[in-house]
């Protein structure tokens, strides 16, 4: 990019910046189309930082711009990859003249120097505006820049020695991205930081924390879905003010990962399929039946979930926050009025949620209208008991509703395979309850809960999209938590059950 | 008192006593001169309030955006408040520094 600034109506791009005789200010030229030799200075930028005493050349370092709505002027953090230091991130207040967040210190002043001297020109890949200015004046270089925008300096040799363009620099930072947006830091890639939600909350820096560390994209983290999230993460998330959205947004993430899956387990089948042993039609029954199980949403939720806890707590305060929106949410009068209405499968899934052990095999909707029907029995299954009454009856809205949940993967695959598919819920609730048995109980939960809190969001979205301030905690916690599945991903083992 | 004399201080000043005469509070700069005599430190003693206006500059910088705008925000709220005679601190040095941190922070947060 370059800087244009517009002076008497007319816009003029700058092509050079240079330090005046007394190194308060630096000078930018404008380019003449007409005579490329002639340069003519504009304006001033007032330069607070002394001229760097080591070598210092500013093509062996690159700037990125982002927005972040309340970056402290005196939060300097250090940008490092592994254990090694990449460059340096501030407040672009830090770069006025009366600022001392960056003077002070004499690395820190070396790095504001070249960012400032990089940014009088425009020298970065991020949005560059166009600001007014008067001929002759001098400015701080906040003036042509957004107020919340926070200048991060990278090293050039931080892609490789042999990546020398900016769109390196540019690949190299989107596959980082979720490490800055994690802290609130959304990448100006085509436009300022002006329209950017004043909403969310993330995760704060620590009092002494000294550095942002750097994490790319897990190496097993799909392509298709690590592209989506880089468009969520720079086009739309920055921009989106209501929750209930931003949650199906980042939910998008676990139906993307799934998605994926679900073509492996269907070229998992197709590869045993042609095996002689499933020639007879008991084997191949099993086979499809295998298949079945492993398509449903909840089924590869689960898996997906089991083989992204580590440590155990990874999708904790996820599972948490669905269930604290379970709760509201159900509470709310009309979705309870439209409980009693609607065909229902109730009794199996809540039978399946509460981990009561007799789930009905038949009839999987009936006609009349249950009242909840929640086993007084502590239940045995995943979910702990003392969470057992409010999501009996949070399950209730989300498949009153008389409609499937968004799953009709699992129908082509029958319609492929020749095989019976049931209906989404009714065969998940099958399914998941085997599903359990192969995974720990506690991850089974983590996705039923997320699953629930997803159908309910879903089939509720008018009710939800009133419910914004409850459902702000629980996009932020979806956020987080996709951004760390996103940098941790670890592919999830593909293999038909029972076979 | 290095503090008082930071442009940011006598900005600050400035705009607070244009508040406080365009609502008739005072009726010209010879009246402040007149109210500086009568200041008071309200039983703190000198150092205690030194120490707390340093804590007050302490957390302005490390939790504002624009550190050079809300030392002068404060700063407006501290001397609109010091020559008030509605306000609770009226002519109390150490007492208005909380009345304008409380106004800053609701104003930034």
């Amino acid at each position: 990019m370059t800087l244009k600034l517009t002076i008497d109506g007319k816009d003029s791009l700058i092509g050079s910046a240079r330090l005046d005789q007394s190194a308060e200010k630096w000078m930018l030229c404008t380019l003449s189309p007409d005579e490329p030799a002639e340069e003519r200075e504009v304006c001033g930028v007032w330069n607070p930082f002394s001229f760097p005493a080591s070598d210092c050349d500013p093509i062996q370092f690159r700037i990125a711009l982002f927005t972040h709505r309340n970056w402290p002027e005196s939060q300097v953090l250090s940008l490092q990859e592994g254990s090694r230091s990449v460059g340096l991130i501030f407040s672009i207040q830090a770069l006025t003249s009366g600022s001392i967040a960056l003077s002070e210190n004499k690395m820190w002043n070396d790095y504001g120097f070249l960012a400032l001297s990089k940014l009088c020109t425009g020298d970065t890949f991020c949005h560059v505006g166009s600001p007014q200015i008067s001929y002759g004046e001098t400015y701080d270089i906040s003036e042509f820049y957004d107020d919340d925008s926070v200048v991060a300096i990278f090293q050039r040799s931080v892609c490789g020695s042999q990546t020398t363009s900016e769109e390196d620099f540019r690949g190299y930072l989107l596959n980082r991205l979720p490490s800055f947006v994690r802290y609130g830091l959304f990448l100006q890639l085509e436009e300022g930081g002006a329209r950017v939600r004043q909403t969310g909350s993330f995760e704060a820096f620590r009092g002494e924390q000294l550095y942002i560390r750097l994490r790319a994209f897990s190496s097993e983290f799909p392509n298709s879905t690590r592209l989506f999230m880089i468009d969520l993460l720079t086009r739309t998330d920055p921009y989106e003010e209501h929750p209930a959205f931003r949650f199906f947004l980042y939910y998008q993430v676990f139906e993307s990962l799934l998605q994926e899956m679900y073509e492996e387990y269907y070229a998992a089948f197709g590869l045993l399929a042609v095996n002689p042993k499933f020639r007879r039609a008991s084997a191949m029954k099993d086979l499809v039946e295998g298949l079945q199980k492993t398509l449903s949403e909840k089924y590869r939720l689960a898996v997906l979930v089991g083989a992204n806890r580590r440590t155990g707590d990874e999708f904790d305060s996820l599972r948490d926050g669905c269930e604290e929106i379970l709760k509201v949410l159900v509470e709310e009068p009309i979705v309870a009025s439209t409980l009693a209405t609607a065909p229902s499968t109730v009794p199996t899934v809540l039978a399946e949620v509460v981990g009561a052990p007799t789930t009905p095999e038949t009839p999987l909707t009936t006609q009349a209208a249950p009242v909840l029907p929640v086993d007084p029995q502590p239940a045995a299954g995943p979910m702990p008991a003392e969470q057992a009454p409010f999501a009996a009856e949070a399950i209730a809205p989300v498949v009153l509703q008389g409609e499937r949940p968004t799953e009709s993967r699992p129908e082509e695959a029958g319609a492929a395979t020749g095989a019976v598919v049931d209906s989404a819920p009714s065969h998940n609730a099958k399914a998941s309850t085997k599903a359990s048995t192969e995974g720990s109980d506690s991850e089974t939960a983590h996705a039923k809960v997320l699953y629930l809190a997803r159908n309910l969001l879903f089939h509720s979205f008018s009710k939800v999209t009133r419910k914004g301030e409850d459902l702000e905690e629980l996009a932020d916690r979806m956020a987080l938590t996709i951004y760390d599945l996103a940098i941790e991903y670890k592919k999830p083992p593909i293999s038909l059950p029972g076979l | 008192m290095q503090v008082f004399r930071k442009p940011q201080v006598l900005s600050g000043f400035g705009a607070a006593l244009g508040k406080l005469k365009d609502f008739a509070l005072i009726r010209d700069i010879d009246e402040v001169r007149e109210l500086s005599r009568r200041l008071t430190l309200s039983d703190m003693p000198a150092d205690e309030f030194l120490l707390l206006m340093n804590k007050e500059m302490a957390w302005i910088t490390a939790n504002t955006k624009k550190i050079g705008s809300a030392q002068r925000m404060f700063f407006l709220f501290y001397f609109r408040d010091l020559f008030n005679p509605q306000s609770d601190s009226y002519l109390s040095v150490s007492g208005s520094i909380a009345s304008a941190r409380h106004k800053l922070q609701s104003q930034l947060m």
